[in-house]
């Protein structure tokens, strides 16, 4: 009766609500995110009283959401992962592909250079192929650069690209915030609207994409989202407010891009940042995009060190040693800020006054309408309305700026971007060798003298033993005492210019010698010595050389006889200063041991100059012959003042002296005689350049790894490799999703055949409930029509 | 397992995508007749054939090095050729003028063709390429090696002997200084056994002085001297001709290193055809298979049999 219509009236109704929903999950089946609906039915409880309980048909609770939060965490992860993957692949290709091309090579051009190299070897005073290696150094040069400019647009690119990502998820985030407000509204999870939570997880997945989220789910189903380090605190979403991140530029290194929190307010550096296109973008900035930068930057570095360091040893067409071939000149770059104005910056540096190597800002203000320069580290700043000096640079701006528009001047460009070439002339190309050696024409046997090498005398820094024992004032009331001994009192450093030394005895008794030699024994001042006192006083301990030989030939000699035709003056022209008096006019290129010797004590003064400027490389240039007078023992004489400078014993075959070293093919007897000369240009001289085309081959400036070619080519491959790697990963990393995915869907998704027959056993359900409501109609108007 | 719509269409299409990204790699190769088009195709290969690369550019250099240097040596071998026989002239010469039945006047007339032939030595010394430059001035090449100042012969040029490079950090000598080929040369001294350093022109001076002075004593003992000089300058032949085979030597080597690097080449990068048209038929039949299944399957639907 009343119960079976109200029965089948249930019925009508939960079927209704079922066919309501199979429709939904029908009309929604390509609606991205959509997890499926099923209505829950469960019976109404039944009436009656006894045993006779009848029940009182269905009801529809509970439209049920189908859908596994493991399974969508699991693709969200998965996702994040393989957003970082394709776009560090996708970036690392990039970097190939500029590197692939055959016009960007670095081992071709370096290639060409040396050949061009050897082709001033077989021709080396042809002016057209001294021009001809400029040329092809412009375009090492040029070509470095481009690399490094191509690098430089991929690096921007990534920049811009991870800013836009990092955009999307601020709108992300403010998007969750208030999905998080509607779902703040009730309680319970299980009590919200599908539709909502079905938004929700959307916006989590589209926010792992760009990077890995951490989520904190409350019990209503609001979401809090972590990024980065998850112990640091720092929420993007907060329950209903969003944070905002932005990407961070250090003005000292601007290479370093920083993911912060809160930039325009309180910027907070976010840590372990990873995942998502976000993660992988700012992997590839600080692994292969740094890793190939600083390898390139390497190459060219040891390019311009190793092909300068030959350079300087060579004589060009003027007769000088060589400068720089190539140079990393360190000038500033500009980098412009996000300037609203459009001015330009242009940077030089004086050239009389130290330029201070530091980061420096350049800020318009439009209210005073200054331009502000400030050195970064001291804080120094100057102001100027178009032309700004500060620590040796000169700032020049021109154009329209806007309040607010900066420059960041950074002090050193990559190697990369600045090398240049540095000689501007052929003639300028250090092409000769600066020593050549001869045998004399009166020599009695074939042998030839051969030069092995040669390089400056490694520079050691001036002796200061001088210095710290006797003060530059030749007044008796500034002397020193010195006691004699067997070990030098003191060192004159060569180059000192116009030493002059003054001992007397002190104290009752006393009697005190100067004694002044070469370190190769040669006494230039003094008391010859007993054979004793030879040994006692010349020996390596006191800093002679080890092949050095007392020698007495020029003691105490004076004008052409003396010591290198040196200026030596061995008496005091004041009559009334009866002291030692040694005293050198001008300078001597080599270091003088000055011992004090006899009984007593001894009271020194001494006055000097400073040290002469003198370039190193030119005691390569001094003319010396080689005398022998037995098969090994042999003299140094200087040729020009035909001084004995140095006696030695020939020793596996090679004599070394002032930097060079040379040795004999063949057997040397008295008498035999051998120059060694310094050059100045010589049309033909090519040994030079043989020694740059050596560097064509040489391992050992890349600590043997391999020479040019072979280390770029590793670069090359290395930057390969990752490539292949990545794409590994990315294609793993696609199963992974592919596989959540999958399972998600099968979970989730929508089945279009299920759902129709659902349909078809809905409406049945539908059409019986009806039927029965039809009959209990029926029913009562048979009670009604009973009278 | 469930098998949603969604489901179906991203595996159907993910597979497909795949399917075609080689077979558009395949096309590529095909067309480029290359294996690889970039390193990370395979990176051992492309390190390979750029290091390659690299030795193939060297060693053409240094094959160019040589042909450079060898007219140069084909000037010092004619030079000193005829410097051999101008000396061995000076000896026959010389021998007939020892011969104490020689009268003055016939030493006199000994002596000026003598002279002239130390003013051909003299011209073959000076001698000088094709580019200007002297053949016997070692690195002093636009300086002329020989002339004479006060009755004296003098060497300006340098002492150096030039080099060049032939292979990877190897050198070889192909100059020859003035002062080596015609300046002082060792005499042994038959009668006392020693060696003296004599100099050429000087020698050959003394040999006109002594004949012009009709000095039979001062002839015989120039003669012995002179012969030294002859010797000397044969030596020097052998020297030049040995360097000019050994020229020979180096440049067949590297020809014949060339044409291995190239046939390395070849090998390494080249595609093997055959093998790349199968595979692309291969992969295009995979492709065409889920391409067709796919169109199949999209269609079938319970909802097609519900009317």
């Amino acid at each position: 009766m009343a119960d079976l219509l109200y029965t089948g009236i249930s019925g009508v109704r939960t079927y209704q609500r079922t066919l309501a929903t199979v429709g939904n999950n029908i009309a929604n089946v390509d609606t991205e995110g959509y997890s499926r609906q099923r209505v829950e039915i469960v019976e109404n409880s039944s009436s009656g009283s006894g045993v006779l309980n009848i029940g009182n048909g269905a009801r529809a609770v509970k439209v049920m959401r189908i859908y596994d939060a493991f399974v969508t965490s699991s693709l969200r992860s998965n996702s994040s992962q393989l957003a970082q993957h394709e776009a560090i692949h996708k970036y690392v290709q990039q970097l190939e592909n500029t590197l692939a091309d055959k016009k960007l090579s670095l081992s071709a051009v370096i290639d060409s250079f040396y050949a061009s190299v050897q082709e001033v070897t077989v021709s080396p005073a042809s002016a057209l192929a001294r021009q001809s290696m400029l040329n092809t150094a412009e375009s090492v040069a040029s070509r470095f650069q481009a690399v490094g400019t191509q690098i430089k647009r991929i690096e921007q690119d990534s920049f811009s690209e991870a800013e836009a990502k990092i955009e999307e998820l601020n709108g992300l985030a403010k998007q969750m915030a208030t999905v998080n407000v509607s779902l703040s509204r009730v309680m319970d999870v299980g009590k919200q609207p599908n539709e909502l939570l079905d938004m929700r997880d959307k916006l989590l997945q589209d926010m792992s994409q760009l990077v890995s989220i951490f989520v904190e789910e409350q019990p209503s189903g609001v979401v809090n989202i972590h990024v980065g380090d998850v112990d640091a605190g720092e929420y993007l979403v907060n329950g209903k407010k969003s944070n905002t991140l932005g990407l961070q530029v250090d003005p000292v290194r601007p290479e370093d891009a920083m993911l912060v929190m809160s930039p325009n307010t309180q910027p907070s550096h976010i840590k372990n940042v990873s995942g998502g296109s976000i993660g992988g973008i700012l992997s590839f900035r600080q692994g292969a995009l740094q890793s190939l930068r600083d390898d390139l930057d390497h190459i060219a570095k040891v390019f311009v060190n190793e092909n300068n360091a030959v350079h300087e040893l060579g004589i060009d067409a003027h007769g000088k040693f060589g400068g720089d071939l190539f140079s990393l000149a360190n000038v500033f770059s500009v980098e412009a800020g996000l300037n609203k104005g459009n001015a330009s910056v242009h940077i030089s540096t004086l050239s009389d006054v130290v330029v201070d190597k530091l980061p420096m800002e350049l800020r318009y203000d439009g209210d005073s309408q200054q331009w502000v320069l400030t050195n970064l580290i001291s804080n120094a700043s100057v102001s100027g309305s178009n032309e700004l000096i500060l620590g040796g640079v000169k700032v020049k701006i021109s154009g329209q700026p806007e309040t607010g528009d900066i420059f960041s001047l950074v002090p050193n460009k990559r190697a990369i971007d600045a090398i240049s070439v540095a000689v501007q002339d052929q003639s300028a190309i250090a092409a000769g060798g600066a020593v050549s050696v001869a045998r004399s024409s009166t020599n009695t046997n074939e042998t030839r003298i051969v030069l092995n090498q040669y390089s400056p005398p490694a520079a050691t820094a001036a002796d200061t033993s001088m210095d710290d024992l006797l003060r530059n004032n030749k007044a008796q009331v500034a002397g020193t005492s010195i006691l004699p001994a067997s070990s030098p009192a003191f060192v004159i450093p060569a180059n000192t210019q116009n030493p002059r030394l003054y001992l007397d005895n002190e104290g009752v008794g006393a009697d005190v010698q100067l004694q002044v030699f070469t370190r190769a024994g040669r006494q230039i001042y003094g008391e010859a010595l007993t054979a004793s006192e030879q040994g006692q006083l010349v020996n390596t301990n006191n800093g002679f050389t080890a092949t050095a030989s007392y020698n007495s030939d020029y003691l105490n000699e004076t004008g052409e006889s003396a010591y290198m035709d040196g200026q030596f003056i061995v008496t005091n022209e004041d009559d009334d200063d009866t002291r030692q008096y040694f005293e050198l006019q001008g300078y001597l290129g080599e270091d003088l041991i000055v011992f004090v010797t006899g009984t007593g004590a001894g009271h020194m003064s001494a006055q000097w100059d400073d040290l002469a400027e003198v370039d190193p490389r030119d005691v390569l240039r001094q003319d010396i012959d080689i005398q022998f007078s037995s098969a090994t023992s042999y003299q140094l004489i200087d040729s020009t003042t035909g001084t004995s400078i140095a006696s030695g014993t020939l020793l596996n075959n090679s004599i070394s002296h002032n930097g060079w070293q040379v040795s004999f093919e063949g057997p040397v007897v008295d008498g035999n005689e051998f120059h060694v000369t310094g050059n100045t240009y010589m049309a033909g001289d090519n040994r030079n350049m043989l020694a740059m085309a050596s560097l064509q081959s040489d391992k050992s400036a890349f600590s043997g790894r391999g020479d040019f070619a072979e280390v770029y080519t590793d670069v090359i491959g290395v930057l390969g490799n990752r490539v292949v790697q990545t794409s590994i990963s990315v294609d793993a990393q696609r199963i992974m999703v592919e596989q959540a995915e999958d399972q998600r869907n099968q979970i989730s998704a929508v089945s279009l055949d299920e759902e129709a027959a659902d349909l078809l056993r809905f409406q049945q359900a539908y059409q019986a409930s009806a039927q029965v409501i039809s009959t209990a109609s029926k029913l009562f108007d048979t009670i009604l029509n009973v009278s | 397992m469930r098998v949603t719509q969604a489901g179906f269409y991203n595996s159907a299409t993910n597979q497909m995508q795949e399917q075609q990204a080689k077979v558009f790699e395949t096309q590529a190769q095909l067309s480029s007749g290359k294996k690889i088009d970039k390193p990370s195709d395979d990176p051992a290969l492309a390190a390979a054939l750029n290091i390659l690369n690299s030795q193939m550019t060297e060693n053409s250099r240094y094959m160019t090095n040589l042909d450079r240097v060898f007219s140069t040596m084909q000037m010092q071998e004619t030079a000193i050729n005829s410097a051999v026989s101008q000396l061995s002239r000076v000896k026959t010469l010389a021998i007939q003028g020892a011969n104490d039945s020689y009268s003055a006047s016939d030493r006199k007339s000994i002596a000026v063709e003598v002279k002239e032939l130390i003013a051909g030595l003299m011209d073959v010394a000076n001698i000088r390429g094709t580019d200007g430059a002297y053949v016997f001035s070692g690195f002093n090449q636009q300086q002329e090696p020989f002339s004479e100042v006060d009755d004296e012969v003098v060497y300006l040029g340098s002492h150096d002997y030039q080099k060049i490079l032939v292979d990877e950090g190897r050198f070889m000598e192909v100059g020859l200084p003035g002062s080596a080929v015609f300046g002082s040369v060792n005499h042994i001294d038959v009668e006392t056994g020693g060696t003296e350093a004599v100099d050429m022109f000087t020698t050959l001076n003394q040999m006109v002085t002594a004949l012009e002075d009709s000095e039979g004593d001062d002839i015989r003992s120039a003669l012995a001297k002179v012969d030294s000089l002859h010797e000397h300058m044969i030596t020097q032949e052998s020297t030049v001709g040995a360097r000019m085979s050994r020229v020979d030597g180096l440049k067949s080597t590297l020809e014949e290193r060339d044409f291995t690097f190239k046939k390395l080449q070849s090998e390494l990068e080249d595609l093997d055809y055959v093998a790349a048209a199968s595979r692309l038929k291969n992969q295009t039949l995979a492709l065409q298979a889920g391409q067709q299944s796919f169109a199949q399957l999209a269609n079938l639907s319970l909802f097609n049999y519900i009317r």
